[in-house]
């Protein structure tokens, strides 16, 4: 059914549109590259102040209310490039493993926020500063940065595994 | 690949041996290893880049406010290092392997220009200055505005390499 979707979406006026017009696949994704750039490059210091490197000497909270606006605007941008970007090509997309495995690594860290927020975070008054934080906010913190490394990882690869030119 | 060999011919001598290296062959050898020296560059710049976009837009006042200026930016440094290794380390590694097609890129010189004077500026005068600042000054504003500028552009120029190709 995802498979009909995918092929049906890569098939439509849009996604052809976008597909030959010679502008839009390298605005989609310097779009794309730099919305990861703002995203990523604040959500690190956010994880790694968890772990304990970096903005040490502000309150955890503080780190986060403050730089999380400029992780979501960016995260925003990529988000609505990236869909752009899947218009083009859902199809082969859809088959491709790299593609798959991105979708999972995304999931995966939507859920370890989800999970950090629920449950150590509610208590952050309680720790946040402390010299080194409770065992489960590092770990929030250090899966978190492994999987935004898995996410450019992958999201790259599939760079170099759907042929672009045919 | 008979285009390339006039071109090989053409470049200076240094620049064929980059790519006629073995470090340059053995890259090129398994499909793999490119892709992931290119990943390790991108990890970098996120360290690079959004150090240089945290500690400026705490110089605008839009993160971090409570926590003073030359604070946020000695917690930074360690991590702007760390990222820069990795790509002055996977950058060279990357440039050997098509030594002569980046040569020729005009796109590539542009990044090269534009990333020795982000380095010197930062070096010589953002970081200096921001380490010495407990409050926001103008020169420190006009000095966050040409380091946002010179980073932006070094890394507008390297994404225009692979996008303008």
């Amino acid at each position: 059914m995802l498979f009909q979707l995918a092929h049906a979406i890569e098939a439509s006026s849009f996604g052809t549109y976008l597909r030959e017009s010679q502008y839009w696949f390298p605005a989609l994704n310097l779009l794309h590259v730099l919305g990861l750039l703002v995203a990523a490059g604040t959500v690190v210091f956010w994880d790694l102040r968890l772990l304990g490197i970096g903005l040490k000497r502000t309150p955890v909270s503080q780190v986060g209310q403050s730089l999380l606006p400029w992780t979501w605007a960016g995260f925003a941008v990529m988000f609505v490039s990236g869909s752009l970007l899947f218009t083009l090509e859902a199809g082969r997309l859809y088959e491709n493993i790299f593609f798959r495995m991105k979708i999972v690594f995304l999931i995966l860290a939507g859920l370890n926020v989800l999970m950090f927020h629920f449950t150590v975070y509610r208590s952050v008054a309680g720790w946040e500063l402390d010299r080194i934080a409770p065992l489960r906010a590092r770990l929030a913190g250090g899966l978190s940065l492994l999987l935004w490394f898995a996410i450019l990882a992958s999201g790259r690869a599939i760079g170099y595994t759907l042929d672009y030119g045919a | 690949m008979q285009n390339l060999q006039d071109n090989l011919a053409d470049a200076p001598l240094i620049i064929q041996w980059c790519q006629t290296s073995s470090a340059a062959q053995l890259i090129r050898t398994a499909k793999w290893i490119y892709p992931s020296i290119e990943i390790v560059h991108l990890a970098g710049l996120i360290l690079v880049f959004g150090s240089m976009l945290v500690l400026n837009l705490r110089i605008f006042g839009r993160v971090l406010r409570s926590t003073p200026v030359e604070e946020v930016a000695r917690g930074l440094a360690p991590i702007t290092i760390v990222g820069l290794l990795l790509q002055l380390l996977s950058g060279p590694l990357l440039f050997v392997t098509s030594a002569v097609r980046f040569y020729q890129s005009v796109p590539f010189l542009i990044k090269i220009v534009l990333l020795i004077a982000a380095l010197t500026y930062h070096f010589s005068v953002h970081r200096p200055l921001a380490f010495r600042s407990t409050n926001v000054t103008g020169q420190l504003r006009r000095s966050a505005t040409v380091s946002m500028l010179s980073w932006t552009g070094v890394v507008l120029a390297g994404l225009a390499i692979e996008l303008l190709a």
